[in-house]
């Protein structure tokens, strides 16, 4: 960035440095003057020897400044300098003020609002595993501690997690154990990933943890692979195959299974699922919404200053936002359908629709297409098939 | 928009970050200075005063008097060498500070996209930099001061800067205006710069209270001291607060009971933060707040709020929290399609093609296929529970 160019050229630090050292310095010697001069002045006992002890320090005290103040100006320019390049930085522009009146803050100001926040904001510290922090924050903010079951939940989590990190897999099976039939019912395969871990880590060890035993792996795969015969029968026999390289197995075409990132990919899994069975979201929803928002903001900006006169509320009186908000794959949550031939946005009350030829359209346009009647047969405007509107279902994404 | 151009967007918001550890050196390099220039120089011509009396003094006492002056330098020498290097103290923290900082931000540019393990981590760091600016905002000082260390980011937040403020605060609550007073003094440029009436305010809240204790000597000479010479500007305030002194403090008069009024403390209290943030290029909403609303709208949609329809993923789907916050945002603004697997939560395009069962509800490809293989080709739609086989399912051609 051109500012930290500008920050290290103005080389700052040193001549701050300079001027402290400068200025410490230069008192110093002051008092080391005067130090003199009181030993001169206890050493005679004449007065006239007093006198001409305390005479040049008229001089001696005044003698340092100009050196100080000189090292306090080179400090001076060099910050104005900097401090020009910084206002002249076109991205910081907009400044303070855009950010505090791009929006209107009443959509959020209610007591009962900001309580929730609160809630939200101790949840996204428990879901992070900072559950001290979590507590502290509900006492400074007198909020009474409710949210402590979420909190030993999460503390399951981070044990379990903990002891993932340390290649350790038995507190994880016994949660996954615990949790089968729900995990079972969400078509997981969490409990098939982590026996499976569990497998390869007994075959080939893990590198300064473990050594690996093919004897214990075998034993361990004939009791605890049986239940997931049917579903995962191609990668049982894929395992049991690698099992024959043991030891050379980073020759083999089954190298991939010593891959060390197997390990983070199940402590990932294990906060999705595990969240999932809470039916909380993977990702802290605090996060994922101030991440969206500060990406958004720009945009929002850049907006607000063209409609100056409309705020925040008008928008939402509106009930849209007037721009699209671009947004990453995994920030989608719903399906958007925008009907290609009259591009209006699906409803329930225009839903998309679709034809014998696969093609979809909102249901106003296949009215439209078939002249206004359901049974009138027409060409989809998509491709050379026929059919009538009659024929096409309703589709829910 | 392209990664690289959407990072310059979010250094944009980010011009506090620079500009308040540079207000704050400003702030401590001219202690330093007045140290340097006026006090050692207020020293020297003291001490030079002091030598020419030496100099014609009786023979009898000038050991004395040489000893006096010489042991009252060394110690004034050893304040100022103190003080001094307390303000240099501070001004190293706050260049280092904007070293950090400005390094923070060359970490974004530097992201090579917004998919990447680096951008999340800094993406982690920034929202712990909004939670402890908010914590720091609604005075939950251990909770922001405990986050900052745990995080190491104590030099991204502003943690001395709003613990002044709040001593600030707490003494204006305490009806004491000289924190506030000094503030202004120590930050009399700034406030010239925005125009502040704050001194002025502050000023007159201390002769209200002069005149409300019926302390009226005190307050005249109060008046004088500190409110006429102000009367260039303020014209119309102190012409009432002069007639003040003819009413007491249960006066009925709208005009002057108002100035009697305790909320104009609090008004006080507003008006301080306000100047404060103000002049240190900090927004006056805090950042969660503004953040928080843009992305809650940008995210908000109307199925949303429709049981059938929502997604365990989408934060504004948890009626408890996210919906309630998001209840009077607007909804965001989409134009084209764009599906999202109601099973796996992927997005579905050519890669992952949008698949419809006979009864109308669309998945994609892969979780199809893969539900399929783990049940001998039977599907079953998890929506409605209605089985199907595998070779049912036909393309939806809908994007
Ligand atoms: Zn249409
Ligand atoms: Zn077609
Ligand atoms: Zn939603």
């Amino acid at each position: 960035m051109e500012l930290l160019n500008e920050f290290d050229k103005s080389q700052l630090p040193a001549k701050q440095t300079r001027s402290l050292n400068t200025s410490i310095a230069e008192i110093d010697a002051i008092m080391a003057q005067l130090a003199q001069a009181r030993d001169a002045v206890t050493m005679s006992d004449k007065p006239a020897d007093a006198r001409a002890a305390v005479k040049p320090l008229a001089a001696i005290l005044r003698r340092g400044q100009s050196a100080a103040l000189d090292s306090h100006k080179d400090l001076h320019v060099g910050v104005s300098k900097f401090g020009k390049s910084v206002d002249k930085d076109k991205r910081f522009k907009s400044g303070a003020n855009a950010l505090d009146e791009c929006w209107d803050p009443r959509a959020l100001q209610s007591d009962d609002k900001l309580v929730v926040l609160k809630h939200a904001v101790i949840a996204h510290l428990i879901r992070e595993g900072r559950f001290e922090l979590a507590h502290l924050f509900a006492r400074e903010s007198q909020l009474d501690q409710s949210d402590t079951a979420l909190s030993t939940q999460f503390q399951d989590m981070f044990t379990i997690q903990a002891a993932i990190k340390s290649f350790n897999l038995d507190p994880a099976i016994a949660w996954v154990r615990t949790n089968a039939a729900a995990l079972t019912a969400s078509a997981s395969s969490l409990e098939f990933a982590v026996i499976r871990l569990q497998f390869l880590k007994l075959l080939f060890g893990v590198e300064g943890v473990c050594q690996g035993d093919r004897a214990a792996a075998i034993k361990f795969a004939q009791v605890h692979f049986e239940p997931f015969k049917e579903r995962h029968m191609k990668e049982i026999s894929r395992l049991m195959c690698s099992s024959v390289f043991s030891t050379k197995i980073k020759d083999s075409p089954y190298k991939d299974l010593t891959s060390i990132t197997a390990w983070s990919d199940l402590s990932h899994a294990f906060t999705r699922e595990f969240c999932l069975l809470l039916h909380l979201p993977a990702e802290s929803p605090l996060h994922t919404c101030v991440s969206v928002g500060v990406n958004a903001l720009p945009t929002i900006i850049k907006m607000s200053s063209i409609m100056k006169e409309q705020s925040g509320l008008e928008w939402s009186s509106q009930g849209e936002l007037p721009v699209e908000i671009p947004l990453l794959d995994r920030q989608r949550f719903h399906s958007v359908f925008a009907c290609p031939v009259s591009k209006e946005l699906g409803t329930k009350e225009n839903p998309p629709m679709m034809m014998v030829c696969g093609h979809v359209v909102c249901k106003e346009s296949l009215l439209r297409l078939g002249k206004g009647s359901m049974s009138s047969k027409f060409k989809c405007p998509y491709c050379p098939s026929e059919g009538k509107g009659e024929q096409a279902i309703m589709v829910h994404f | 928009m392209s990664d690289s151009k959407k990072f310059e967007g979010l250094v944009g918001l980010e011009q506090a970050l620079v500009k308040v550890p540079l207000e704050q050196f400003k702030r401590a390099f001219k202690v330093s200075q007045k140290h340097v220039e006026k006090e050692w120089a207020v020293l020297a011509s003291s001490a030079a005063d002091h030598l020419a009396k030496i100099e014609k003094a009786d023979a009898s006492t000038v050991r004395d008097d040489a000893l006096k002056l010489i042991d009252g330098l060394s110690a004034r020498f050893g304040a100022l060498k103190k003080k001094l290097q307390e303000s240099k103290e501070e001004e190293a923290l706050y260049i280092k500070r904007s070293r950090i900082r400005l390094q923070h931000l060359d970490d974004l540019l530097n992201v090579p996209s917004q998919d990447s393990p680096a951008f999340t981590r800094w993406s982690k760091t920034q929202l712990d930099r909004v939670l402890v600016d908010y914590m720091l905002r609604e005075g939950c000082f251990e909770t922001a001061k405990g986050m900052a260390a745990e995080a190491g980011i104590q030099d991204l937040v502003d943690i001395e800067l709003f613990s002044q403020s709040k001593m600030i605060e707490d003494a204006l609550k305490r009806r004491s205006c000289a924190e506030c007073l000094q503030w202004c003094k120590e930050n009399s440029s700034g406030l010239k710069k925005i125009k502040s009436n704050l001194e002025f305010n502050l000023r007159l809240q201390e002769y209200v209270e002069l005149v409300r204790s019926q302390n009226l000597t005190a307050a005249i000479t109060y008046l004088k001291k500190h409110l006429t010479p102000c009367a260039d500007v303020h014209l119309k305030e102190v012409q009432v607060a002069a007639a003040l002194l003819a009413f007491e403090p249960s006066t009925l008069c709208v005009r002057y009971k108002s100035l009697f009024d305790p909320s104009r403390w609090d008004q006080l209290v507003t008006q301080f933060r306000a100047n404060n943030c103000t002049i240190n290029n900090l927004t006056t909403q805090p950042m969660l707040i503004t953040s928080l609303q843009a992305g809650m709208a940008a995210l908000k949609t109307p199925m949303c709020y429709q049981p059938d329809a929502q997604n365990v993923h989408c934060p504004i789907c948890d009626g408890k929290v996210y919906g309630i916050l998001a209840e009077k945002l607007p909804n965001a603004h989409h134009v084209n399609s764009c599906l999202v697997c109601r099973i796996t939560g992927d997005i579905m395009n050519e890669d992952n093609l949008p698949m419809a069962l006979p009864n109308g509800y669309v998945y994609s490809q892969k979780a199809l296929e893969d539900m399929a293989a783990r049940n001998d080709g039977i599907l079953t739609c998890p929506r409605t529970g209605t089985q199907f086989h595998v070779s049912q399912m036909r393309k939806a051609f809908a994007i």
